[in-house]
């Protein structure tokens, strides 16, 4: 009789999850979003207060310092405007061509800029919550992107708020290509040492490219498979050396150190939602 | 029935606080690469003052509340905590469980165990587990320094709430008293 008072709390714990493992999945699914649901005002709240704490000190900053800052602004204005008259005529021009050499389009994107509300990157997962959702037309495996390049995938869509997956992330994976060249090569993110910038790996490199650490070469995205854009920035590869079997090289990419600072993203959401879901495009 | 209720309310409202602050500390952190997990504290006044019943169902909605934020399956971290709890539970009337330096070393040894099964069961799931296994080290030590930091604020928190909200737990002095 002792012995079986001893392992009560384990017989216990036994029927919690027997209960647990008949439970029906919708009940389960129903208990995950109304567990996320609750926390997620919390990471909002606290991204809006940290909102509220820069706009106070921004408010303590000199006249002056605030009119250089407009200047430098004007400046930056000026020439965004010549770029996208640039960007106009570039893509008439590739609409162009498309037309001239009956190729399939790329897909097209709508910018829905949101703030980061929480950062979460341990060894196991690198994600970040955003503050827009479903009620803002997000989808889920919509590109992310800032100022430094591709960010990750939209995860989880949730009312107001979306997880993104990152591109250091160990589960993402995607077709880049070297700048300059058009050979796909697979990258994984998921290497994260303590106190350094985050680092992916890259497989099937073909045995003719070359990178060191002191002559990076620039890594972006292919656009095959149809979720991400081409020509976004992932990274620099610093360490390539042959794959055990010979056939190709493997190597190493070192992410953009701005990546572990994210406070704005741009998610890129496909107007056509096959482009999301990784489907060929519509023809 | 009600006090229990009060009880487990209680402390998940404790252990959402803490899951709050400690997400915000790890976003502070993220440009580090460091992670603080405080998983001990979730549970350790649950598994030495309240009774198994109570403190199970606080242990195992707290592993609940963060599998919900978390990419795994929707009750992994329900079934570790629960185990640990059980554990706990088991060697609790050895301790005097009413000290706060008791429930903060137990704290301190939950997390240890609980990052232990987690390396052993995914670290291979890693591209590179030698350098996820000094970054997981480092995290260690953090999250325990913060544990010992924080724990005793942190189980006063609850007794206070507890007191607060009239659902404190009975110790056997005051059963028999």
């Amino acid at each position: 009789m002792p012995r079986l008072d001893q392992g009560r709390p384990f017989l216990t714990l036994g029927v919690v999850l027997l209960a647990w493992l008949i439970l029906p999945t919708l009940f389960k699914r129903s208990a995950r979003l109304g567990f996320y649901e609750l926390q997620a005002p919390m990471d909002v709240a606290a991204s809006y207060a940290r909102d509220l704490q820069d706009f106070w000190s921004q408010k303590t900053r000199s006249k002056n310092e605030v009119i250089e800052a407009a200047r430098d602004l004007a400046r930056l204005n000026a020439s965004y405007e010549l770029r996208l008259q640039d960007d106009a005529r570039l893509r008439a021009e590739i609409t162009r061509l498309e037309q001239l050499l009956r190729l399939p389009s790329y897909g097209e994107f709508r910018a829905e800029p949101a703030r980061v509300a929480r950062r979460d990157f341990n060894v196991w997962w690198q994600r970040m919550v955003i503050r827009k959702g479903s009620n803002h037309g997000l989808r889920v495996g919509s590109p992310v992107i800032y100022v430094g390049g591709l960010v990750g995938r939209v995860a989880e869509v949730h009312a107001t708020t979306s997880i993104v997956e990152l591109i250091s992330s160990p589960g993402l994976r995607l077709a880049a290509v070297f700048e300059g060249d058009d050979r796909p090569v697979s990258f994984q993110g998921g290497v994260n040492p303590a106190l350094r910038p985050a680092e992916a790996l890259l497989e099937f490199v073909p045995l003719d490219l070359f990178a060191t650490a002191s002559a990076p070469r620039r890594l972006v995205t292919s656009g095959l498979g149809g979720v991400y854009p081409p020509g976004l920035s992932v990274g620099e590869v610093v360490q390539l050396e042959p794959s055990t079997d010979g056939l190709f090289k493997t190597g190493r990419v070192r992410l953009d150190p701005r990546l572990g600072r994210i406070t704005e993203v741009t998610v890129l959401v496909p107007l056509d939602p096959a482009f999301a879901a990784g489907e060929s495009p519509a023809p | 029935m009600f006090h229990s209720l009060r009880q487990v309310l209680v402390l998940l409202a404790c252990a959402g606080l803490l899951g709050a602050l400690v997400g915000q500390l790890n976003h502070a952190l993220a440009p580090l690469a460091v992670t603080v997990a405080v998983p001990g504290l979730l549970l350790s006044f649950a598994a030495l003052r309240l009774p198994l019943r109570t403190g199970l169902a606080v242990a195992c909605l707290a592993g609940l509340w963060i599998d919900a934020a978390a990419p795994v399956g929707f009750g992994r971290h329900a079934l570790f905590f629960g185990i640990a709890f059980c554990a706990l539970h088991q060697v609790r009337s050895r301790l005097p469980r009413q000290e706060t330096l008791i429930g903060v070393v137990a704290a301190l040894f939950i997390n240890l165990a609980l990052f232990v099964l987690f390396a052993l069961l995914d670290l291979g799931a890693l591209p590179d587990p030698a350098s996820s296994g000094l970054r997981l080290l480092l995290e260690l030590l953090v999250s325990q320094l913060f544990t010992a930091l924080i724990g005793p604020w942190f189980l006063a928190l609850q007794g206070g709430a507890l007191r607060l909200a009239s659902a404190q737990p009975e110790t056997t002095v005051g059963r028999f008293a």
